[in-house]
């Protein structure tokens, strides 16, 4: 699942005399707040208090009996210092983000500029390929498990009609990770239709413009299409990453995180922590490092976007 | 087959789709043991079974909130054991864990030092009639921990070495004894592989690598290695008795007696597809084979070689019924977990042939008469009981599930490239960690 | 909206009718050649399009193929390889078998309320919130923006139990409550979706709106969320399979057996099936099948809502 767009810039307020400047601000702050509050109680509910609490627990050790007991940050330190198994969860999900996010932004980029084309016939490949990934839970999981079969599974037997040898996508620590991203990649209709919506967006009066000034298909991409729809692919680049980090469901039901750990996702590590062994402290204390992880990697990236995401600005009437 | 598929079976496998006779009455239920009809109370009951099995237990339910009017049932079932775990988990930590849920033998160190079940002993005390040594040996050691009982055990199963009568006598080779060791088991394999085609296996033991610590350890007990100490406070995982077993299936891997572990995808039996000579599986699938293999060849049932002991390796394990500590009614709530796994119960579910070993040693004869009467039923079943009796005590520690995780992953690489030294070191890593967390 | 393929003709043809009036033949030569390159190229390009889409659709429905065939097959033909692709025989009464053993009627019922309730919560509370975000100035709204992005990037696991113990210590277990209720408060992600689409309406409709004396909330009710109904069309999509697949909070909430949904069902269906693979196979594939159908039948609007919608850069 990926969501969609690009940020624009918050318009600007509405320009006020001075002399009722405070006044007016104020109540319109207190709209603003009055407006907001189902969401901050909600928020502050269900979403923060868990989430202060699941903080508050990684500086416990407790394992669902009797009350945590504070240790400071030892889970942390333990975490980084003493537990291969962090490193190598680590490992495995930055290995998987580094093949599947540019896999999934070229192909999800480039089926959307095929489709983006007035042929006949392209809803109906729109619908196909979004299709997948509407699906979701154990039936696909197993599914994949027997595509994936070295010697019953379908993906062997097409490759072996071409005469490529079975490859042990599943057995073998080295081939379970590209097997993964194929998995993924089945979904890429998703994003997609994100970026379809994105680039049916970018007003045509650049075209135009372009075309009468003799521009070809590649400089057009280049130079019209890439940078208008840049911050589409930006945030769909972001909630990649913050997904892909939260990738558990095939690696639990398929591989269990094997062969010898080689799939074993971060999220995996941290259901496993969490849940099987129930060492809840120190499951936070992952959790906590992984978000921590996903907020620099993000605001590295979004620093980085500087260079290439184009705002348009305050934009005109849909369609 | 890992732990995850394991959990599937062990609930027993769902047989036949026809509705079976509602055997067994009210009256028969209550006579296996005086009943108090005076209590009052409103239980919730959580199973991990099958939706045939769920039909089963309702029935028996039916039959108890029948002879206690005082007392309703609620039953809840998740068949997905993955699912079950997490769900038991959370509610344990949640303190809102069910009145009575299946508690399997090795869960009952895990709950129990979670403190979430109720220690049955003075329970037990206080029912007349209540025979513990009833039960199989081999559960004995494993319903209790640290000498209190947590959990009454419902069904049982070991692993079974399944013989393909057919192609034995198409290579011309002599079936064993059911007194048979490793080296009988090696040398029949050779003598097989040499008339069989090059897509069949002569002996296939994956499953007894596969299915986790409780079986993984019995094999070895039978050669007198072990994975842990007694006290579950050390690995004892390079031991040389565990060493050369290990080595000794590598080798029957290398001279081809059986594929690699993975061959096959989840669901997929090549015993039943009439591949494999020999196989080992568990005890669960022998209440599912006779409608899959019908009459595409003959098959019986050996018990597991002898290992370098004299004693075959066989380990148990069982599912149960727990009564969880927080529970409000805990006289009422122990009062259906003994209704479910009484004698009569067991040989109401055993009558249809529908289930694995019963727990109790007095439900056999039930279970044996139904056995012989199914169509297309195997021959050796006395050896199968035979193994049973004599399987050996193991018990699980509270670590086992993390243990099971380590054993997907350190064991597979030994077909594929790893030697067995290595690996059994870096087991011994992974349970040194799980030690410092359970016993700090 | 016209099409990147038709402007190049049209300016094309524009430019050769202009010619025509008065120019030479050869220049008239020179332009119909330039259309006809132009031709060509878009012929080869629609070429290209449909066989690279074809190609990649053939892939994707592999999955899908092979697991209706397999569902269809009796058990020994799981293993046999190469692969069988049309079982002999056609196992059909794998699928009455599947509706014999479980009471999808029950479950599908429970589903359907969840989600129906599901999706009028995800409409109302982030709407509110996200016009709050997008019109609105006040103290800490950036902040309170980044904070919930931020609550995104939290995996479940580590909150459940928290939020676990909280809704068992409000008496709320059993229910549909755990499930449904935080929805009507606003959720990050459709907050996020509908203050963006809100960021693409003109300010003018609203200030001439202020202008004739309208309340903020008039303005909001009957003039912009009409504007955003593509965006409300998107929300409620997502929102239904949300609430259609959603399996974990029921199974750790739900204790009594009525009360659950379909994906609960179908994982207890799925889970009940210890050899019988196809039967397994069958079972997922009804599990598949409704959220496949439902997108079929809705993806007109859907689609059409995506693309033609503000929902851009």
């Amino acid at each position: 699942m990926t969501a969609t767009l690009g940020v624009t810039t918050p318009a600007p307020p509405l320009a006020r005399s001075g002399a009722k400047r405070s006044g007016l601000k104020r109540r319109e702050e207190l709209e603003g707040y009055i407006w907001v509050s189902p969401w901050l109680i909600g928020f502050f509910a269900f979403t923060l208090l868990p989430f202060l609490a699941s903080f508050a627990l990684g500086f416990t050790d407790w394992n669902g009996v009797g009350t945590p007991k504070w240790v400071g940050l030892s889970n942390f330190i333990h975490l980084f210092t003493a537990d291969p198994l962090f490193w190598q969860s680590l490992k495995v999900t930055a290995i998987f983000a580094a093949l599947y996010l540019p896999l999934s932004l070229v192909l999800g980029f480039g089926l959307a500029l095929l489709m983006n084309q007035p042929l006949p016939g392209m809803r109906f490949f729109r619908t196909l390929y979004y299709a997948p990934s509407v699906l979701s839970g154990v039936a696909v999981a197993v599914l994949w498990g027997f595509i994936f079969n070295t010697n019953f599974g379908v993906l062997n037997w097409m490759l072996g009609l071409v005469g490529i040898a079975p490859v042990p996508w599943l057995e073998s620590s080295f081939w379970v990770l590209p097997a993964f991203v194929i998995m993924q990649l089945w979904g890429v209709g998703g994003s997609m239709l994100i970026y379809l919506a994105g680039i049916q967006g970018v007003p045509t009066e650049l075209y135009d413009a372009a075309l009468v000034d003799g521009a070809t298909w590649r400089s057009r991409l280049r130079h019209i299409t890439l940078p208008m729809t840049s911050p589409t692919i930006l945030f769909n680049l972001v909630l990649g990453l913050i997904g892909t980090f939260q990738i558990f469901t095939q690696a639990y039901i398929i591989t269990q995180g094997g062969p010898n750990y080689g799939s074993y996702f971060y999220a995996l590590n941290l259901y496993d922590t969490a849940f099987q062994d129930l060492r809840l402290g120190y499951a936070s204390a992952m959790a906590t490092v992984l978000f921590l992880i996903i907020a620099l990697v993000s605001a590295a990236v979004f620093r980085w976007s500087r260079t290439w995401v184009y705002y348009a600005g305050r934009r005109g009437p849909a369609g | 087959m890992n732990r995850r598929e394991f959990l599937k079976y062990s609930a027993a496998a769902a047989g036949l789709a026809a509705a079976a006779p509602l055997l067994g009455s009210s009256e028969a239920f209550a006579s296996a043991r005086r009943v108090s009809s005076s209590t009052s109370a409103s239980l919730s009951l959580l199973l991990d079974h099958t939706s045939l099995e769920v039909s089963r237990f309702q029935h028996a339910v039916n039959l108890f909130e029948k002879a206690n009017p005082g007392i309703t049932v609620s039953v809840e079932n998740i068949a997905d054991a993955a699912a079950f775990y997490t769900k038991i988990n959370t509610e344990g930590v949640g303190h809102t864990l069910p009145d009575v849920w299946y508690v399997r033998t090795f869960d009952v160190a895990y709950d129990a030092l979670k403190g979430w079940t109720e220690p049955l002993n003075s329970y037990i005390a206080k029912t007349p009639g209540f025979d513990v040594n009833d039960f199989f040996p081999a559960l004995r050691s494993q319903m209790a921990y640290g000498g209190k009982i947590y959990t009454l055990p419902w069904n049982l199963s070991d692993m079974v070495i399944f013989i393909n009568k057919t192609l034995f006598q198409k290579a011309g080779v002599a079936i064993p004894s059911p007194d048979w060791t490793w080296d009988d088991f090696a040398s029949t394999a050779s003598a097989l592989k040499a008339k069989l085609s090059s897509h069949q296996y002569a002996g296939d033991v994956n499953n007894l690598l596969a299915d986790g610590y409780w079986v993984l350890e019995g094999v070895i007990a039978g050669n007198g290695g072990a994975l842990l100490s007694p006290d579950f406070k050390q690995a004892t995982t390079s031991a040389p008795a565990n060493v050369d077993l290990l080595n000794f299936f590598v080798s029957l891997h290398t001279k081809g007696y059986m594929p690699t572990p993975g061959t096959y995808p989840a669901g997929v039996d090549p015993f039943v597809a009439g591949l494999e000579a020999m196989a080992a599986n568990g005890s669960w699938v022998i209440a599912t084979y006779p409608a899959e293999i019908a009459k595409s060849f003959e098959w019986e049932l050996l018990p597991l070689p002898k290992g370098s002991t004299g004693k075959r390796g066989t380990g148990v394990a069982g599912g149960g019924f727990g009564v969880a500590s927080t529970s409000r009614n805990k006289e009422a709530a122990f009062m259906l977990a003994d209704w479910l796994t009484n004698t009569s119960s067991l040989n109401y579910v055993v009558s249809d042939y529908l289930d694995s070993l019963p727990s109790r040693q007095s439900s056999m004869p039930t279970f044996l008469k139904t056995a012989a009467n199914v169509k297309y039923a195997p021959g050796g079943m006395a050896n199968v009981v035979e193994e049973t009796k004599t399987a050996l005590p193991i018990a699980y520690p509270p670590y086992v599930i993390p243990l099971d995780t380590a054993l997907t992953n350190r064991i597979p690489p030994i077909f594929t490239g790893s030697t067995v030294t290595k690996q059994m070191s870096a087991l011994a890593g992974d349970i040194d960690t799980m030690i410092k967390e359970y016993y700090p | 909206m016209t099409s990147v393929v038709e402007a190049p003709e049209r300016a094309a043809g524009e430019r050769r009718a202009r010619r025509l009036n008065g120019r030479g033949i050869a220049r008239q030569a020179r332009a119909s050649r330039r259309l006809r390159t132009k031709r060509r190229e878009a012929v080869t390009r629609a070429v290209v399009t449909y066989v690279l889409l074809i190609a990649g659709g053939v892939i994707l429905l592999i999955p899908f193929a092979w697991l209706v065939s397999t569902s269809l097959k009796p058990p020994t033909e799981v293993y046999a390889f190469p692969i069988v692709w049309i079982p002999h025989p056609a196992m059909w009464d794998n699928y009455v078998q599947v509706f014999q053993q479980s009471p999808f009627a029950r479950y599908l019922l429970n589903t359907a309320i969840i989600t129906s309730i599901g999706v009028i919560a995800s409409l109302t509370g982030s709407s509110i919130a996200a016009y709050a975000f997008a019109r609105m100035e006040f103290r800490g709204k950036r902040v309170m923006f980044a904070v919930m992005l931020a609550t995104l990037m939290v995996p479940i696991w580590t909150v459940l139990i928290p939020t676990y113990i909280f809704f068992e210590k409000i008496g709320w277990l059993n229910t549909y409550l755990p499930i449904l209720v935080p929805a009507f408060f606003a959720t990050p992600f459709n907050t996020f979706l509908m203050r963006q689409f809100f960021l693409t309406i003109p300010l003018e409709l609203e200030e001439s709106a202020r202008v004739d004396g309208a309340s903020r909330w008039y303005t909001f009710v009957r003039i912009i969320l009409p504007l955003a109904r593509p965006a409300l069309l998107i929300i409620s999509i997502f929102a239904f399979f949300y609430y259609w697949n959603e399996f974990l909070l029921p199974l750790l909430y739900i204790q009594s057996q009525d009360l659950l949904p379909v994906s609960v069902g179908v994982s207890n269906f799925v889970a009940s099936q210890q050899v019988n693979f196809p039967l397994e196979m069958a079972a997922s594939a009804i599990a598949i099948a409704p959220p496949l159908i439902l997108f079929f039948v809705f993806q007109r609007w859907f689609i059409q809502g995506i693309v033609v919608s503000g929902v851009k850069g």
